[in-house]
């Protein structure tokens, strides 16, 4: 626009490089996966689900939904949980750099759990019809959706001034400097949309009632769910920033995230008394002692996602990389273990199911994922402010290893 | 007005006719079926069979008794299917009959979890799938005309008319039975209310109904988390902004302090 009456303006003041990325083995194996997911996903669209997955009509939601939904959103829980560190918390400017890998972490969380979807529900090119054509206010679902819509576009305008930092047109530079003025108010926003539909991932569940297996169920599951989203954020962080600390050979950030920890085992310690003292409200406590296959993946997950982490967040080991590794982990692996027992196990209980996930719906599902790490390396890739104040301007970021 | 069905399952004969018609009604296909250990045929409803007699044989007392049950969708006075879709395809119509617009509906299968009972069946085997169920013969009864099973019922087992009515009905039945019947009228408050109801003469455990359901309403048990969102919300925002303000505060404070201290 402004090359109108000026002479056209010399390309090198572009600084953007568009293909930093470098591809390793490592890199490879992950792009075969999501390539496999990709074919698993065209076969799908043509012959259907019922060809290509494990659902039938005693089990409607199988793994596209609980894993690649309920489970992906609150992994992407970094961007909200970070947002609202960076930008609401005094010094929260110390965590800019960690809330830039959550947001674009979270980004390509949200859109990849979309596309997923797409292919999950029974027609696909009609997932945005509930939205252009209006749905049903009471269905969590559509709460979900329209969150998730909108949150996107959140996340945008989160991450577009990493687009704009690689950039030294002056309209550009003045335009990023007016949105950082406004980014409040979008963290704003995006914090208020994630409390809705995190909570309602776990709405969704309480349509069945106590048909539920009495060790998941909740008479509040929603804020069960929120509450363990919110401590995923955190604990994602320390997850992603092990990995991408190792593989950019970055600093480990154990000051920032040693924060978190107590905030992290806090909230898991609130939740676990909270879902004991609901079971023991319901007078179900005794069924943590009754011999059955649900029984031991209980114990599994409270003993792995609650207990641990807890003990290793609130001891000295968080001062620690490894102390932040592993109990950043055994919370996301606890979050996710709550999602598949309350999905499969509890679910398929209350609904008298019977379901095993096929090969390919399982490949959809560990490719997609692998795809979105490898999402992660190009933007990190492409756009190193993500990673850190540049320095020079041509500056190639150097991927190491594997 | 409230339209529904009174199934007397005293005087089903296990006939099949409700099956043979519905499928003939509504042109549903048929299905390569097998034999399980009891007479059902097919053995499950499907998305092509929305309505089965389930035949059910049982030792009660040294005795062998077989029961029919007639089997589908209830037409719930507060639907869960209706409250979970996401595109508000399905819709409990005026008259009571509680159907779903194939135009609308995008597969995401939560009707088929929310419901109390297991009826909303979808075409897994098709690349562009519809949800299925029975429909109460929403075309026919609105041109005044009785469900296909009701008008088929050579027993007259099927009774289509107002709830209200039907409810009275089954009441009266009961009383008057002598002990005849179960005093129990099955949909009167399972699911919260139902406009497809049952009177039975054996107990309803030796039928295929789901003695277990709830009596409360199902569509509140989502939206007694959803109705909170406003104020959870309110109470974020409150944090939010309550929290900027007060590290706004102490970085202007910390800012004037080391102004201060160097002036
Ligand atoms: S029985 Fe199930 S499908 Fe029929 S109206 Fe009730 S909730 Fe909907
Ligand atoms: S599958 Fe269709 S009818 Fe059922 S809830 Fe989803 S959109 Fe509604």
């Amino acid at each position: 626009m402004s090359t109108m009456n000026a002479t056209p303006k010399p390309t090198k003041l572009l600084r953007m490089e568009w293909w930093r990325w470098r591809m390793t083995p490592g890199k490879g194996l992950l792009l075969a996966l999501f390539a496999a997911a990709a074919v698993v996903a065209v076969i799908r669209l043509f012959l259907g689900l019922g060809a290509t997955t494990g659902l039938n009509d005693s089990m409607p939601w199988g793994l596209w939904k609980i894993f690649d939904v309920v489970v992906v959103v609150p992994l992407g829980a970094t961007g909200f949980v970070m947002a609202f560190i960076r930008y609401f918390t005094p010094g929260g400017e110390r965590y800019e750099y960690l809330n830039r890998r959550a947001v674009i972490w979270a980004a390509i969380m949200y859109l990849s759990m979309g596309v997923r979807l797409a292919f999950d529900i029974g027609i696909p090119w009609r997932i945005i019809n509930p939205i252009v054509f209006g749905g049903n206010l009471h269905s969590p679902l559509f709460e979900i959706a329209w969150c998730v819509a909108l949150y996107l576009i959140v996340l945008f305008f989160e991450n577009i001034s990493r687009v704009a930092e690689e950039q030294k047109r002056p309209w550009v530079k003045r335009a990023d400097h007016l949105l950082h003025k406004i980014l409040p108010g979008f963290v704003l926003v995006g914090v208020l949309l994630s409390t809705m539909h995190h909570s309602s991932l776990g709405t969704l569940f309480m349509i069945t009632g106590k048909r539920m297996d009495p060790l998941w169920y909740h008479p509040w599951l929603n804020y069960v769910y929120l509450l363990t989203s919110i401590a995923t954020g955190m604990a994602m962080m320390m997850v992603l920033e092990t990995l991408t600390s190792r593989y950019y050979k970055l600093k480990f950030e154990t000051g920032l995230l040693a924060r978190l920890a107590p905030w992290v085992a806090g909230i898991l310690s609130v939740v676990l008394i909270w879902r004991l003292g609901a079971m023991a409200a319901e007078g179900q406590i005794h069924q943590i002692f009754v011999p059955r296959v649900e029984t031991a993946l209980w114990w599994g997950e409270i003993l792995l996602g609650y207990v641990a982490p807890i003990a290793i967040l609130f001891s000295r080991a968080r001062f620690t990389q490894k102390g932040l590794m592993a109990g950043g982990l055994l919370t996301v692996l606890g979050m996710i273990a709550l999602r598949l027992n309350v999905g499969f196990t509890a679910l398929m209980g209350a609904l008298n199911a019977q379901y095993t996930p096929t090969i390919p719906e399982i490949l959809f599902t560990v490719g997609a994922t692998a795809g979105t790490v490898v999402i992660y390396t190009w933007f990190v890739e492409t756009l190193p402010s993500i990673l850190g104040p540049r320095k020079q301007e041509t500056e190639r970021l150097e991927a190491v290893g594997d | 007005m409230t339209y529904g069905m009174l199934i007397d399952l005293s005087k089903c004969m296990g006939c099949r006719g409700c099956q043979v018609a519905c499928k003939q009604w509504n042109d549903l296909p048929g299905e390569e079926t097998s034999l399980g250990t009891d007479f059902t045929n097919p053995q499950k409803r499907s998305a092509y069979t929305w309505t089965t007699i389930d035949f059910l044989t049982a030792e009660v007392n040294g005795r062998t008794v077989a029961t029919f049950t007639k089997s589908g969708c209830m037409h719930c006075l507060e639907p869960a299917c209706e409250s979970v879709c996401i595109a508000g395809a399905i819709k409990r119509q005026e008259n009571g009959a509680v159907t779903i617009d194939h135009d609308k509906c995008i597969g995401c299968r939560y009707c088929q979890l929310g419901c109390p009972f297991g009826v909303p069946k979808y075409e897994y085997d098709k690349p562009v799938p519809r949800m299925q169920k029975c429909t109460l013969c929403y075309d026919r009864i609105s041109e005044g005309l009785e469900p296909a099973c009701a008008a088929t019922c050579p027993s007259g087992a099927i009774l289509f008319g107002e709830r209200e009515e039907l409810l009275a009905l089954a009441k009266q039945r009961i009383a008057e039975g002598n002990g005849r019947y179960v005093d129990h009228v099955y949909g009167e408050h399972e699911a919260g209310g139902t406009a497809v109801m049952y009177i039975s003469s054996v107990p309803l455990d030796l039928t295929t109904l789901n003695t277990g359901v709830t009596t409360e309403s199902v569509p509140g048990f989502t939206w007694k988390a959803m109705r909170q969102l406003p104020a959870l919300v309110g109470g974020a925002a409150v944090l939010s902004l309550g929290l900027m303000a007060y590290s706004n505060r102490r970085a202007r404070l910390e800012a004037e302090q080391k102004g201060g201290g160097e002036a």
